[in-house]
């Protein structure tokens, strides 16, 4: 004669199996739906029609979320072997004659560094 | 399409990187000046500027945290689609935008010119790329109300990327657009505002954009 099974183990069987199903769902939904709904928040901005470009904008992080560098520190380039690497990249920027390098890992964290290059104040920006 | 939206402490004007225009604020409307910059490596830009400074790091960061994202084949932190399909979505080129016009260089077709001289939004230009750190920039070619013509020169030991000029045989460094030696030494090439970009960023803020080497289109 077989062993009879156990009704219950069947049944906390099938939940296990849907509970996998509803978590694999809801993983592979998730992105969708938070890009559905960070652009339901979104603010539609009106630019002039002569650029052909339509604007929204969606808020992602809130302010001062990423860091901006506004009293930027310097060390010079060829002093600079101990924080650089020889093919790590970098933006460049000359006025002038006067040379800055941002290492584009700095720009990734922090977005922004405000600065003044050759007497000219910029914004450098990811 | 997504890009960076900045606010200033000021005004509280809301700032598109992209367009570097106040789209929101007090400043809407007002455009911000681009200053080019070089998207280079490490070693290359300090041999191009030995008396540069670099920006201190603080003892961190020797790892970029988007460097999955260059790499990877999505578009936008928050994905999309390639709005524009001449070239794939991830497609590197140099940008270069002209009052209302501009005209995207694909790294695969610069990567083998090197030296391309052109004719864009009424200004002679050339645009220039070193293959070894994958730097791209483009140059105003009138010096002296005299217009010039580009060929990339061979390395010369000194490890410098060099072009010279038909019109007077003189060498440029076709990175900084300084002149070496020659009849014009001394002079420099004005930078042009154009710089380093995915294509369904570039194409997306351009709809309109030019691509050097398109032959699908007419004007390119």
């Amino acid at each position: 004669m077989l062993p009879e099974r156990n009704p219950s183990n069947r049944a906390s069987g099938y939940i296990v199996v849907g509970i996998l199903i509803v978590v694999a769902l809801g993983a592979f939904t998730l992105p969708f739906a938070r890009t559905y709904w960070l652009k339901a928040q979104s603010e539609e901005v009106s630019l002039t029609p002569v650029d052909g470009v339509s604007l929204e904008i969606i808020t992602v992080l809130t302010k001062d979320a990423i860091p901006a560098i506004t009293e930027p520190q310097f060390v010079a380039g060829v002093a600079a072997d101990a924080q650089m690497r020889p093919h790590e990249r970098v933006l460049g920027v000359s006025v002038d004659g006067n040379h800055t390098a941002y290492p584009l890992n700095m720009l990734s964290r922090h977005e922004i560094v405000n600065d003044v290059v050759g007497g000219v104040p910029i914004a450098v920006t990811w | 399409m997504n890009a960076l939206v900045m606010y200033d402490h000021q005004t509280d004007t809301l700032w598109s990187q992209f367009l570097s225009r106040g789209v929101k604020g007090p400043l809407s409307g007002t455009e911000l000046e681009i200053v080019p910059t070089l998207q280079t490596t490490w070693g290359r830009w300090l041999e191009l500027h030995p008396d540069t400074r670099v920006l201190e790091k603080r003892g961190r960061y020797f790892t970029d945290r988007y460097e999955s994202y260059y790499s990877s084949n999505m578009a936008g932190k928050l994905g999309e689609s390639n709005p524009d399909g001449r070239l794939s979505k991830k497609d590197l080129v140099i940008g270069l935008a002209l009052g209302n016009q501009s005209k995207a260089y694909p790294f695969r077709v610069i990567s083998v010119e090197k030296v391309i001289n052109d004719y864009f939004a009424a200004k002679n230009v050339v645009a220039t790329f070193e293959t070894l750190s994958e730097t791209g920039a483009v140059f105003d070619r009138m010096v002296d109300n005299r217009t010039l013509s580009f060929q990339q020169l061979p390395a010369d030991g000194s490890d410098i990327p060099l072009m010279e000029d038909r019109e007077t045989g003189t060498t440029w460094n076709l990175l900084t657009g300084h002149a070496i030696s020659g009849q014009l030494a001394g002079k420099t090439l004005e930078r042009l505002p154009s710089h380093y970009a995915f294509w369904f960023a570039w194409s997306d803020f351009h709809p309109n954009t030019e691509v050097y080497g398109d032959t699908s289109a007419a004007g390119s």
